[in-house]
């Protein structure tokens, strides 16, 4: 090999090796890669799971309804569509969506701490979390000042905290950064509502 | 002295190369190949690109966004629950073999559902 060689195969290393390091810079969006095509039932399930909880949080913030209750009422429905398009193919026993609640209680404020869905299909199965946390409360203003963490998190993109933007009745809202934020409480019940519709509150004692 | 020559011309692509891809906007879309056209939707959905576009009835940029993410022909249909079509694009035709069924509920917490199917 001649010089002139060792020169563009040294290049030619050079541009690869950095080429690879410059690639992880991109964050790429995509589905984990399952055999199974009911991979797609999934997705399909936790797309309903979020709209219900969004319609079922709602009628439990604001009418008092119990959370499950109208839950099932949207599940119920949206099942109802899917059966008759077809696409459990028979296999409409197969599945399996709950809701659970629960509510925390820290720095004299009481909040729905989380709300999980957890689903399943065939032999897959997934969950859905909105987390609230209350991380601190200062009381030394006219009004109360708090600070929560809130974000979503699915298991069918377990690497990913999801981020939601809110906005507050009963109180105004700052942004700190991409999960945390700071509530000034202008009434002793704040509500949380989030850009997918999901409603929590924080009650002040 | 080869060495150092090899360095230099090196570092003049990575410049370059950088230079390039910080000032062009880039979105990377990348879509494993096992997903194939069956999951298109599902993905769609969970990036929250699906609902988004259905409901604010931006259905030319979903046929857009469609045609770049699947290199093949296809056929794009759009129902309301009771069945009245409200979007498609093209002429059903036999060489489409493959419906892809996926169902969206609604939006924000409301029961107003779309029923997508894709032909490929």
């Amino acid at each position: 090999m001649n010089s002139r060689s060792q020169v563009y195969l040294i290049v030619c290393i050079i541009i690869i090796i950095l080429s690879l390091s410059l690639l992880n810079v991109f964050e790429p969006l995509y589905i984990s890669v399952v055999e199974e095509d009911s991979v797609v039932m999934l997705y399909q399930l936790e797309s309903i799971a979020v709209e219900a909880l969004a319609y079922g949080s709602t009628k439990y913030v604001m009418n008092n309804t119990t959370l499950n209750q109208a839950f099932s009422q949207y599940i119920y429905n949206a099942l109802c569509v899917l059966n008759h398009t077809g696409i459990f193919k028979g296999e409409v026993n197969n599945f399996s969506i709950t809701c659970h609640l629960t509510i925390g209680r820290s720095y004299n404020v009481t909040y729905v701490k989380l709300y999980k869905v957890t689903y399943s299909f065939s032999s897959l199965n997934g969950t859905y979390v909105v987390h609230l946390d209350v991380l601190n409360v200062d009381r030394s203003s006219i009004y109360p000042v708090i600070k929560i963490r809130y974000y979503h998190y699915s298991s069918l993109t377990p690497n990913t905290i999801r981020t939601r933007s809110i906005e507050v009745m009963g109180g105004m809202i700052l942004r700190d950064n991409a999960t945390i934020f700071t509530i000034t409480a202008l009434s002793k019940e704040v509500i949380i509502r989030d850009d997918l519709g999901i409603t929590t509150f924080l009650h002040i004692d | 002295m080869r060495t150092l020559e090899a360095l230099l011309i090196a570092l003049l692509v990575v410049l370059s190369d950088t230079y390039i891809l910080g000032y062009t906007p880039y979105t990377v879309l990348l879509i494993p190949y096992d997903i194939g056209v069956g999951r298109i939707l599902a993905w769609l959905d969970s990036v929250g690109l699906l609902k988004k576009l259905i409901y604010s009835e931006r259905y030319d940029e979903l046929n857009r966004i469609l045609v770049s993410l699947l290199d093949r022909p296809f056929s794009l249909e759009i129902y309301t629950v009771n069945g009245t079509l409200v979007f498609q694009n093209g002429s059903i035709s036999k060489q489409y073999r493959h419906p892809i069924i996926y169902v969206i509920t609604g939006v924000n917490g409301s029961f107003n559902p779309r029923i997508i199917v894709l032909r490929v």
